[in-house]
């Protein structure tokens, strides 16, 4: 999926491209980021045909908003993350709000709710990328249990401290202490992974 | 080295960089980040730690084949104005073959600063679409967030009525879960000068509870969001009177508009 060649161009040059116009340039981006995009999309909404949804609604997102690109806020890899985080998240909101207006009205609400579970592997995975994906899967296990379902609730759930707090029925303090703990322990031992142009 | 207070402030940048501060706090954050390079590269750090989660256990298989040919056609149908000028190719390149002398040139300056100016107008125009743009994404927002509010469950309506005329109204939206409490009154004349309209609880025994104080907009709208629902007292009805700015312990005028709460299911 990476393009990292000598000659390919950086993520940022191709975010410039891309507030030029330049469709070949929204390609490479796909061709990098894609994969990294449906997978938050996936572990937030669950379903395939909806993540896809969320890929696209977070390309075009970055398309429209390319000139708004700001370096200093973190790498192109990170800044399409949180665009497809949150349209997930929007998109989660929305049929959860559909079904609870369902359930009011007396009929029987749809299953709904994020599926946590593991999918297959991802075939043809280029070395780096597969590397990068067993340091994350290995600083995750690093993790207390406690820390890393603080993490992933904020994260894929969209929750604030207070509602991680709420959820599992501990001190808001626990929380924000396990977060933090969590957060400085994946930063120290993922340093070396993150994508290209991280600060 | 680091002041306490900053300090406190970088222990808040991980939970900032995972969306999960409470709206209020978000915004203090994002003044003090403004300031402070060091704790906005802290964030940025944070943020591509959040980027790596999607690459933890739990991660789905690849994406259909043809998901890339949909995000560009997708991406084409949503373009927007490209900022480079599109140069006139056909007219300028007839000029450059008989613009040997200095009328060419001024020809060719002119049509560069006319293209600059074109270029500065669309970016303007951009600018104050983006602009308006994000003033209704931050409306919507808004909008969203009370929705959801309203529609949690446990949430009971209580309707208050006009004690006289012209029939002005409010809904109370009791999260009897949470005990927060949104109101959104409607045809209620604003106050006089000096004057606000208080919210009163009335317990089942004792005297009014006094509550937040609002005005109606000159439409006669008015939304309350975040209002606090006293706790371990057995409440009977919600009231609106008319007290001088700063609210009143107690009812100071006549009733404006009640409403009786339907008693918890239990």
């Amino acid at each position: 999926m990476t393009a990292d060649t000598a000659a390919a161009p950086l993520d940022q040059e191709l975010v410039l491209r891309l507030a030029q116009g330049d469709e070949r340039a929204l390609g490479l981006l796909y061709d990098r980021y894609g994969a990294v995009l449906y997978a938050v999309a996936y572990r937030i909404v669950g379903q395939k045909a909806d993540a896809e949804e969320v890929v696209m609604e977070a390309f075009a997102q970055a398309w429209r908003e390319a000139p708004r690109f700001d370096a200093a806020r973190g790498s192109v890899a990170a800044w399409l993350s949180m665009m497809s985080r949150s349209r997930a998240l929007d998109q989660v909101r929305s049929h959860s709000r559909r079904a609870r207006i369902t359930e009011a009205a007396g009929r029987d609400a749809p299953e709904s709710g994020p599926a946590m579970s593991a999918g297959s592997p991802l075939p043809n995975e280029p070395v780096e990328a597969a590397e990068r994906r067993r340091a994350v899967q290995g600083a995750l296990a690093e993790l207390a249990p406690p820390q890393r379902v603080a993490i992933e609730l904020a994260y894929f759930e969209g929750l604030s401290q207070s509602e991680v707090a709420e959820r599992l029925k501990e001190p808001l303090g626990t929380i924000k202490t396990r977060m933090r703990l969590g957060m400085q322990k994946l930063r120290d031992a993922l340093k070396p992974y993150y994508f290209e142009g991280a600060v | 080295v680091n002041t306490p207070a900053e300090q406190n402030l970088k222990e808040l940048a991980a939970a900032y960089a995972l969306g999960a501060l409470d709206p209020a706090e978000a915004q203090a954050f994002e003044r003090v980040m403004a300031g402070s390079p060091e704790v906005a590269r802290e964030v940025a750090e944070y943020r591509e730690v959040g980027a790596l989660l999607a690459l933890g256990p739990g991660t789905s298989a690849a994406p259909s084949a043809d998901l890339r040919a949909r995000v560009l056609a997708r991406a084409a149908q949503s373009k927007v104005v490209p900022l480079a000028p599109r140069p006139r190719a056909g007219a300028w390149l007839a000029w450059a073959a008989v613009a040997a002398s200095l009328v060419a040139a001024a020809g060719l300056a002119f049509q560069r600063q006319s293209l600059r100016q074109d270029l500065a107008a669309r970016d303007s125009t951009i600018a104050a679409l983006q602009s308006t743009l994000a003033v209704r994404e931050a409306k919507l927002a808004s909008r969203e967030a009370t929705l959801n509010a309203i529609l949690e469950p446990g949430v009971s309506l209580t309707r208050l009525n006009s004690t006289g005329a012209p029939e002005p109204g409010l809904q109370l939206f009791w999260n009897r879960s949470t005990n927060v409490a949104i109101a959104h009154a409607f045809r209620l004349t604003p106050a006089s000068a000096r004057r606000v309209y208080q919210l009163w609880f009335i317990p089942k025994s004792g005297k009014p509870i006094p509550s937040v104080t609002f005005n109606s907009e000159p439409s006669g709208h008015a939304l309350v969001e975040q209002i606090p629902v006293p706790a371990g007292v057995e409440l009977v009805a919600a009231a609106i009177t008319d007290e001088p700015e700063g609210g009143s312990e107690q009812p100071t005028t006549p009733i404006v508009l009640v409403g009786s709460f339907v008693p918890a299911k239990s």
